[in-house]
């Protein structure tokens, strides 16, 4: 859950009166960017507007600096719908910003994130932002761990830009306003949240630190930040109609974590257990649909539910199904079976032609085996149970070479040319 | 802050052992949650009874019950220590929002604390870093958030969750590895791959894997070199922070001493390329701490290359391993190099077992055929007890509206029965779809004459009995349905139906266990069942009765359809021929039959031993329907039985009062299927569904079946049949053969259309509309230039292939092109399938008909039966179905579904 940008990086620091580059929006008319650009020196920057979480715009070309309204509105005519690739995420933009243009001669970067290193957040500063912190030296950023109760104060903010060699000028207004975002870390969920960058406008006498880009990162499991009131769809682009589905039935338990892998995938996976989900995602790599979690005992309504929006997504697709998980500590294996196996009987009109491979362990588990046999026999679905004194491995590896068999097409071909049997009329 | 470890924060245990054992006691927060009712009196009992108390907010005075005793549950920790009870351990199983609540209650009420375990998943990282503080600053370790909690498999003691499931002795084995695990889970599964190697454990710690893992991999290994019975440590890793990195330069570094070997496993590459968890919420990689990172971390403190069966070499510190598979063969490898022997002999492996498999028949390559493997203990006994149970295992639900027997495809607006179409079954024979109603399995064809036989000796013994109102019903101008729901409701338990389910439950008993689905004869078991069995119900028995008994021995003979439990029918009656009392030998075979038939169907678990149990009530029902509904004596006494005579040979007896014709038999065999079932939303399937509803016995549901048929649904086959009566009233189509007929067909079809157009044009402008023509057009199947319901194209060139050429159905076809000829259709309507039932039923008439052998009400009342008759092993299905799945009541109709009709 992450925003970028100033769309509404602009309200969120807006909250701490941390001053930000003056922002308007794709609405705004020719006079307006006009006016802007006048207001600040004969400049503005004209961004796009991704949701989620998009970072180094700048690298990919997609920030423009503009001298007149003109070349801002063909900018932005250029930047509306820009695609942005990062890694294998392909996303598309629906907006752009145009800010105000900010002359200095230093870019400031500060990130407050949650460090393992430290099991405590730190706040990082280096003088030299703009770029990505990491190609910066280990000597050229500073590193600020603070009492994790209060958080930064000014001095710890001061000692790191001395250490940094900052101009004098700049130290007393970065040590005034940096801290302050510490109110935001704290209070809204965040675990990161990183300005870059913070350039320096002269006011009078005085300079201004102005956040020019944000990134920030919520914790999913703090609800903390729905006070932002921000619209719940700015973090929709991170889930897929399938996952937003299934991420409704979340709760605190679990039981019902997914990450859409590959929707040409062929194996439907439904996995038990971070362990499982680690290894089975990681053996099935593009063959795996999806990644799942469906551990943490789950409730039969809850687990017939998942289930059942999990099949009528992709079961039509799957050639195997394949339910992985080890041995089971607490989840009751026979509830879990009852709700994976009721939902796949009200659905196998998708694919009368899955097989299932299920490899697991756990409380009650023949029971849970057994029922789901005698579903599987009067639905006359192929399967192969194995129990925890299997390699959870070797299950997974031989439901990969039972699709790779399938793929093939020899099953196929037979029920192409001499008919697939029928549930009920099996010789 | 008092600590002794090197490291740079607070560790309070200085050694594994420490962490849990049989002198740690227990206080559990949220002790009555669901979670930890199910776990927490399992590890009171594993550990000796170590939870001394529990907090369950506002539940003063409550226990929870365990296997030693129960624990006393408290309002607050306050009270707990109020109350005397001293405790080293909180362990938290309460909602994320709560958990540095408790944290906070625990540091400060109990002095004597020194660790918590948080099973909690999902905790706030802000609460988790909170937690942190108070935890370090107070002195007291934290195991997670997020972990499953710890074991020490020598003290036989697990706090704080459910380590080694369901049977913690059998999993956790005392032995010198330490586990230290990402995954609870793996916890469990590691400690069962290891005995595969012959290695116990020692102490195994579930370390969950939160952004913040407060008891990480450093403070694990300190603890382990200071632990005398752990000589070696296993690490399961996911991506995400930076423990593992830290501990290995630590000890590097000589900060972290640590002498002993380590075994590894990172999973997780895929992981990086996520954009939010999925899985464990901590397994979320930066750009530095991803899977390709920590797997280098470990290698470069291995300094040998991961370990595999190719490439088996271990270093002085261990190994990494790529898959955890792998790590019982690494582990071996590390201690065999270091001179270490294993704590016990190995146990299993871990090749591929699979407890359970059918693979359908489906054809798989050698490497994917695999043989079923018996279950290790205790499973084994288990899935022999499961297997135990007879047939199908079925929940009971609501089957309102809904029914697993037959449907109608969307689509094609075909109504399947058990997945068949329906018109698949029209050249079946009708016996074989009777049984096959019931079974889900068709009836091998070397059983048909079987299937008749029992058939029509059912309808014999209907018959010996007399019926009770019929003749009366139908004298005083009852419907059929009327007269034959009388007869089969007033039949009750009547003879022979309970002597079959008593006969066939006793048969279960005795040989299913100790039989295949073939039950093929076995001269040894026969005997031991002949010398054990209990006395089977006695009854009446009859010459004709064994009579029958003596033909179906001989066509099980004949057809070579014997099995074990036909012999011990025969074998029985024999012993007991001379006894005042018997059982009846055609009863007794017939069930025998019945259950053979049933066996692979049982042995598949594609029906309840309900079923099995009650087919012979089913089929006592058809032979009733077909006794009654005649209107003289289909087996009149002191006549030869037809003992070959098949069961539609009897129907069409039933129906015509005449002995059918080959063709005959063909065309009446295919009507009766095709009327087997139109789906499940039929007003008679309901009839007969509310009534097993209500909670009936098998015959009062099929008077539910008939009281929900009637002139509307069952009778209105005659109304096509009036109306081609009119048109053939002076036009005897079998008068003419050849093309002569063909020419004088069409010429009539033109007339029809014409006559047709001409009372379409008449009725321009007024209110009424002319009659339309039945059986053509239909709903689905229009909208095309040419429109064919594909049911009676199917059932049509069936018939042509067969030499039979209907005139009346032929006049429908030519009727629908002429109406479309000469303007009064748009296009070509279809013929549909009620077109064939109609036309083909008329052709049986037709003789008796031209004859005045038979008047207009005889023939509707004909029609009608033959839609019952056809209709039965529908409904028979239906009831099955039902009877096994369905619940009482379960066809009321909820009051918000009801409108109020002013």
């Amino acid at each position: 859950m992450q925003i970028t940008g100033m769309k509404f990086g602009h309200q969120l620091l807006k909250l701490v009166d941390f001053p930000v580059a003056e922002t308007l929006r794709a609405s705004a008319s020719l006079d307006e960017v006009s006016e802007l650009i006048q207001r600040h020196g004969g400049r503005c920057v004209v961004k796009p507007v991704f949701l989620g979480g998009i970072g180094k715009k700048g690298k990919a070309g997609l920030v423009r600096i503009v001298e007149n309204a003109y070349e801002a509105m063909v900018a932005k005519k250029e930047l509306y719908f820009a695609i942005h690739e990062q890694g294998n995420r392909r996303v598309q933009a629906n907006g752009v910003t145009f800010e105000g243009f900010i002359p200095s001669d230093i870019e400031i970067y500060v990130n407050i994130s949650a460090s393992t290193q430290h099991r405590s957040p730190v706040m990082t500063l280096t003088t030299e932002g703009g770029v990505d912190v990491e190609e910066i030296s280990a000597e050229r950023k500073k590193v600020i761990t603070f009492n994790p109760v209060t958080g930064p104060k000014a001095f710890h903010v001061h000692d790191a830009l001395r250490e940094l060699d900052c101009p004098a000028h700049y130290i007393s207004p970065l040590v005034q306003h940096l801290p302050k975002l510490w109110q935001l870390y704290d209070s809204y969920g965040l675990t990161l949240l990183e300005l870059n960058p913070v350039r320096m406008a002269r006011k009078g006498e005085r300079y201004l630190p102005v956040a020019c880009d944000i990134k920030a990162a919520f914790d999913q499991d703090n609800p903390a930040w729905r006070r932002l009131g921000f619209p719940e769809e700015i973090f929709s682009p991170d889930m897929t109609r399938f996952e937003a589905e299934i991420n409704v039935l979340r709760t605190h338990q679990g039981q019902s974590d997914v990450v859409e892998i590959n929707p040409q995938g062929s194996i439907l996976p439904f996995m038990f257990g971070g362990g499982a989900n680690s290894v089975a995602t990681e053996i099935l790599g593009d063959r795996a649909i999806l990644s799942s979690d469906f551990g943490g005992n789950p409730p039969y309504e809850k687990m017939k539910a998942i289930a059942a929006i999990t099949l009528r997504h992709w079961l039509r697709s799957a050639r195997v199904l394949l339910i992985i998980g080890g041995r089971a500590n607490n989840t009751d294996i026979l509830t879990t079976f009852r709700g994976i196996f009721d939902a796949l009987r009200e659905n196998i009109d998708l694919n009368p032609g899955i097989h299932v491979v299920v490899g697991r362990g756990g409380p009650r588990l023949v029971e849970g085996m057994t029922y789901a046999r005698d579903i599987l026999d009067r639905l006359q679905v192929p399967y192969s149970f194995f129990g925890f004194d299997s390699s959870i491995v070797r299950v997974i590896h031989y439901a990969l070479e039972l699709d790779r068999h399938l793929e093939q097409g020899t099953i196929e071909l037979e029920q192409k040319n001499v008919g697939f049997p029928s549930p009920c009329f099996q010789a | 802050m008092p600590h002794s470890s090197p490291l740079p924060y607070f560790v309070g245990a200085q050694s594994l052992h420490e962490l849990a054992n049989r002198r740690s006691r227990v206080c559990v927060m949220n002790i009555l949650g669901t979670e930890s009712a199910q776990v927490t009196p399992l590890s009171n009992a594993y550990s000796g009874g170590n939870i001394v108390a529990g907090v369950q907010y506002g539940s003063t005075g409550e226990e929870l019950e365990t296997p030693v005793g129960p624990v006393p549950v408290y309002g607050s920790v306050g009270e707990v220590m109020k109350n005397g009870h001293s405790f080293d351990t909180g362990v938290i199983y309460l909602p994320p929002a709560a958990v540095s609540h408790a944290v906070s209650e625990l540091c400060v009420r109990n002095r004597n604390l020194e660790r918590i375990i948080i099973l909690t998943e999902k905790v706030p990282v802000r609460d988790s870093r909170l937690i942190r503080y108070v935890a370090q600053n107070r002195g007291v370790d934290v195991l997670g958030a997020n972990s499953l909690g710890i074991a020490n498999s020598w003290d036989q003691v697990r706090i704080g969750g459910a380590l080694g499931g369901d049977n913690p002795a059998g999993c956790l084995r005392k032995g010198s590895i330490a586990i230290y695990s990402n995954s609870g889970n793996f916890c469990t599964t590691l400690a069962e791959y290891l005995k595969t190697r012959g290695f116990g454990t020692s102490t195994i710690l579930s370390s969950g894997k939160d952004f913040y893992i407060h008891f990480a991999l450093a403070e694990f290994l300190y603890c382990a070199e200071n632990d005398p019975r752990t000589k070696a440590v296993l690490v399961y890793i996911e991506p995400g922070g930076c423990y593992e990195k830290q501990a290995l330069d630590w000890i590097r570094e000589g900060r972290l001493p640590f002498s002993k070997p380590l075994i590894a496993c990172v999973t997780g590459r895929w992981k990086s390329s996520l954009a939010r968890p999925c899985g464990h919420a901590g397994a979320m990689a930066g750009g530095s701490d991803d899977a390709f990172a920590k797997e280098a971390w470990f290698d470069d403190y291995f300094q040998v290359p991961p370990y595999s069966a190719s490439h088996p070499q271990v270093g002085p510190r261990g190994v990494r391993v790529t898959t955890i598979q792998d790590l019982p063969a690494a582990l071996g490898a590390v201690m065999a190099s270091l001179g270490e022997e294993p704590d016990f002999p190995a146990q299993g492996d871990l090749s591929l077992k699979p407890w359970l498999l059918n693979h359908q028949g489906r054809p798989l390559p050698e490497s994917l055929r695999l043989e079923p493997v018996t279950p290790l203990a205790p499973y084994d006994r288990q899935l022999a007890e499961a297997n135990r149970l007879v047939g199908a295992c079925l929940v009971r639900e609501s089957m309102r509206n809904a029914s697993s027997a037959t449907r109608v495809d969307a689509v094609s607006q075909q109504t399947e029965l058990h997945g068949k179409p329906v018109l698949d079954l029209i050249d079946r024979p009708f016996s074989g779809t009777c049984l096959f109603a019931l079974l889900r399995q068709e009836l091998p064809e070397k059983s048909i004459a079987l299937a008749d036989s029992l058939l029509n000796w059912l309808s014999m013994r209907a018959e010996e009995r007399p019926l009770a109102v019929s003749p009366q019903g139908r004298s005083s101008g009852c419907t059929p349905n009327a007269y034959l729901g009388a007869e089969v409701l007033l039949s009750g338990n009547s003879r022979g139906l309970q002597e079959m389910v008593d006969i066939t439950n006793s048969l279960i008993d005795a040989f299913f266990h100790e039989i295949g689905p073939e039950a093929l004869p076995d001269e040894a078991l026969l005997q031991l069942v002949l010398a054990t069995i209990d006395p089977l119900p006695k009854g009446e028995v009859s010459l004709r009765d064994r009579a029958w008994a003596a033909h179906c021995s001989a066509l099980l003979k004949e057809t070579k359809t014997e099995t074990i439990l036909t012999r011990f029918a025969e074998r029985y009656s024999a012993l007991e021929q001379n006894a005042p009392q018997q059982t009846n030998p055609m009863t007794l075979l017939a069930a025998a039959i019945l259950l053979g038939w049933a066996l692979p169907s049982l042995k598949s678990r594609r029906i309840p031993r309900q079923t099995a149990v009650e087919l012979g009530v089913h089929l006592c029902m058809m032979g009733l329907v077909t006794a009654a509904g005649a209107e003289a004596p289909l087996w009149p006494e002191g006549e030869e039985c037809h003992f070959e005579q098949d069961f539609v040979a009897t129907l069409f007896r039933s129906l015509f009062g005449r002995q059918a014709t080959d063709s005959e038999r063909f065309v009446l065999n295919a009507l009766l299927n095709l009327t087997v079932s139109n789906g499940p939303g039929t007003l008679s399937v309901m009839g007969a569904k509310q009534s097993v509803s209500a909670g009936n016995s098998i015959p009062t549901a099929y008077a539910g079946f008939m009281t929900h048929t009637g002139v509307a649904h069952g009778g209105n086959g005659f109304k096509a049949i009036a109306w081609l009566l009119d048109v053939f009233e002076e036009h005897d189509p079998y008068r003419e053969t050849g093309h002569a007929r063909d020419s004088f067909l069409r010429q009539l079809a033109e007339e029809k259309a014409r006559e047709f157009l001409a009372a379409k044009r008449n009725a321009r402008g007024s209110v009424a509309s002319p009659e339309p023509i039945p059986c053509i057009n239909h709903p689905v199947f229009r909208g095309q230039a040419v429109n064919i319901d594909p049911r009676e194209e199917r059932l049509r060139s069936l018939l042509l292939e067969k030499g039979i050429r209907n005139p009346f159905l032929e006049f429908y076809h030519d009727l629908v092109e002429q109406l479309y000829a000469v303007g009064a259709t748009r296009n070509v309507f279809c013929v549909n399938v009620d077109a064939v039932i109609a036309t083909l039923s008329l052709e049986l008439f037709w003789g008796q008909w031209q004859s005045g052998a038979i008047t207009r009400d005889a023939m509707q009342d004909a029609v009608f039966r033959l839609f019952l008759y056809g209709r039965m092993p529908g409904i028979a299905a239906e009831i099955a179905d039902h009877r096994s799945r369905g619940a009482d009541m379960d066809c009321r109709t909820p009051n918000e579904e009801l409108r109020h009709v002013t």
